[in-house]
């Protein structure tokens, strides 16, 4: 690939990326450690990238999102952790003191959630993936992911009275 | 919003049309999920730093890929050589390749009595002994080749075996550096004369076309050296002393 064509690249997807990892993470030097970690590795593996097997956008969020599921198995040996959204609002974390309040309030339903819903809702609600893209991804079918949103949003809506509660409070 | 929200629930009663029921209820739940996305602003300095950073880079990874594959391919252009002259040195009516061992018994048949040789040697094989010998010229004449003469009756009646050994002091093998062409090239004659880088360290090696060799009256081994693919050194001719048995 031409350095020209992957900056090209790059221009494109480097905000969805950041975006991508900071719903993640809640902190913005993170953010930016794990997205220069990311086309990183996606600049030393562009000959591994096959256009026939997924999308240049699909396979950079497949190592934005395996970059961020190593950062935070790094920090938290002995917990399955994804992401910041596991990491309880007592715990010791770093977290842009700005967005702190909303996103401590929209953790308390989204830490209900397993890591897998809360990626699909991630990436459907707030990164507006298509199906096929959120299963190219996370590597799973995109019946599965499907079936993942389905399930989350029924299990949202069951509590839907005090989240709005809460939502109109952080608003 | 309106369309993130429409095309969401779409999905939704695609995956089950009886949620179409809730749809109020889903359409404010969504309405909310959306406005709670915290509002991610990126740092232009830090995109900027970062571009300059992959173009940087970008040179080195190339050469990387390109190391990738030209040293994979050398080694294996090096390797059908290497193949290719030990099928040629086994097979019937070649040369047999010796390797090269100090300790390691070669078993020689005499082929040629020179007038060069070594007047003891010939009593040894019961052959004539010289009667007159060339002192005026050195004395540098091969004797010997391993298997690949044709003898009639007499002569194989009067084939006598000689055991030889290099007793000698470990052989120091010449340094050089990688030239991965000019060693091909070289392979494929068999035979170089190109000089020697010193630089690097020869660890291992093979040797082709061995054969015995006169001078001054003293029997020596002489091969040539041909490099492994991840070893660094020219094909080269090597002489060794042997020590009769």
């Amino acid at each position: 690939m031409k350095k020209e064509d992957f900056g090209k690249l790059y221009d494109q997807h480097v905000k969805k990326i950041y975006e991508f990892i900071y719903f993640k993470t809640h902190h913005k030097e993170t953010a930016e450690d794990l997205t220069s970690n990311t086309f990183m590795k996606a600049l030393t593996n562009i000959e591994n990238f096959d256009e026939n097997k997924a999308s240049f956008k699909t396979w950079l969020y497949t190592i934005a999102r395996n970059t961020v599921i190593d950062h935070y198995r790094m920090q938290k040996e002995t917990v399955d952790l994804e992401d910041a959204w596991g990491i309880h609002t007592g715990e010791n974390i770093e977290r842009d003191t700005d967005m702190q309040m909303k996103i401590e309030s929209v953790q308390k339903y989204m830490e209900i959630l397993s890591p897998a819903q809360r990626e699909v809702v991630l990436l459907r609600v707030w990164g507006g993936h298509s199906f096929a893209e959120i299963a190219e991804i996370t590597g799973k079918t995109e019946a599965a992911c499907k079936m993942s949103f389905k399930r989350t949003m029924e299990k949202l809506r069951s509590d839907f009275a005090p989240l709005m509660l809460l939502l109109l409070l952080i608003r | 919003m309106k369309n993130d929200i429409s095309s969401i629930l779409e999905d939704l009663y695609m995956i089950d049309p009886s949620l179409k029921g809730m749809e109020s209820d889903l359409k404010k739940l969504i309405e909310k999920l959306i406005e709670a996305k915290p509002d991610v602003q990126i740092n232009k300095e830090f995109v900027k730093e970062l571009r300059q950073q992959l173009m940087a880079e970008m040179p080195a990874k190339q050469t990387n890929w390109f190391s990738k594959y030209i040293f994979p391919f050398a080694g294996g252009v090096l390797a059908t050589g290497l193949v290719i002259t030990l099928i040629i040195n086994y097979m019937p009516g070649g040369e047999v390749q010796m390797p090269m061992q100090a300790e390691r018994k070669i078993e020689m048949e005499e082929v040629v009595m020179d007038d060069a040789m070594d007047e003891n040697m010939a009593i040894r094989t019961g052959g004539k002994a010289p009667t007159e010998k060339p002192a005026e010229e050195p004395m540098m004449l091969e004797m010997a080749t391993f298997g690949t003469e044709t003898f009639d009756a007499e002569e194989e009646a009067q084939r006598v075996f000689y055991s030889y050994y290099y007793g000698g002091e470990q052989i120091e093998l010449p340094e050089g550096s990688i030239d991965w062409k000019e060693i091909s090239k070289h392979l494929a004659s068999g035979v170089s004369d190109a000089p020697i880088p010193r630089n690097a360290l020869v660890k291992e090696f093979e040797v082709g076309n061995p054969k015995i060799i006169v001078i001054d009256n003293a029997p020596y081994l002489k091969f040539t050296v041909l490099p492994n693919p991840d070893s660094s050194i020219y094909p080269q001719e090597v002489l060794v002393p042997l020590t009769k048995e």
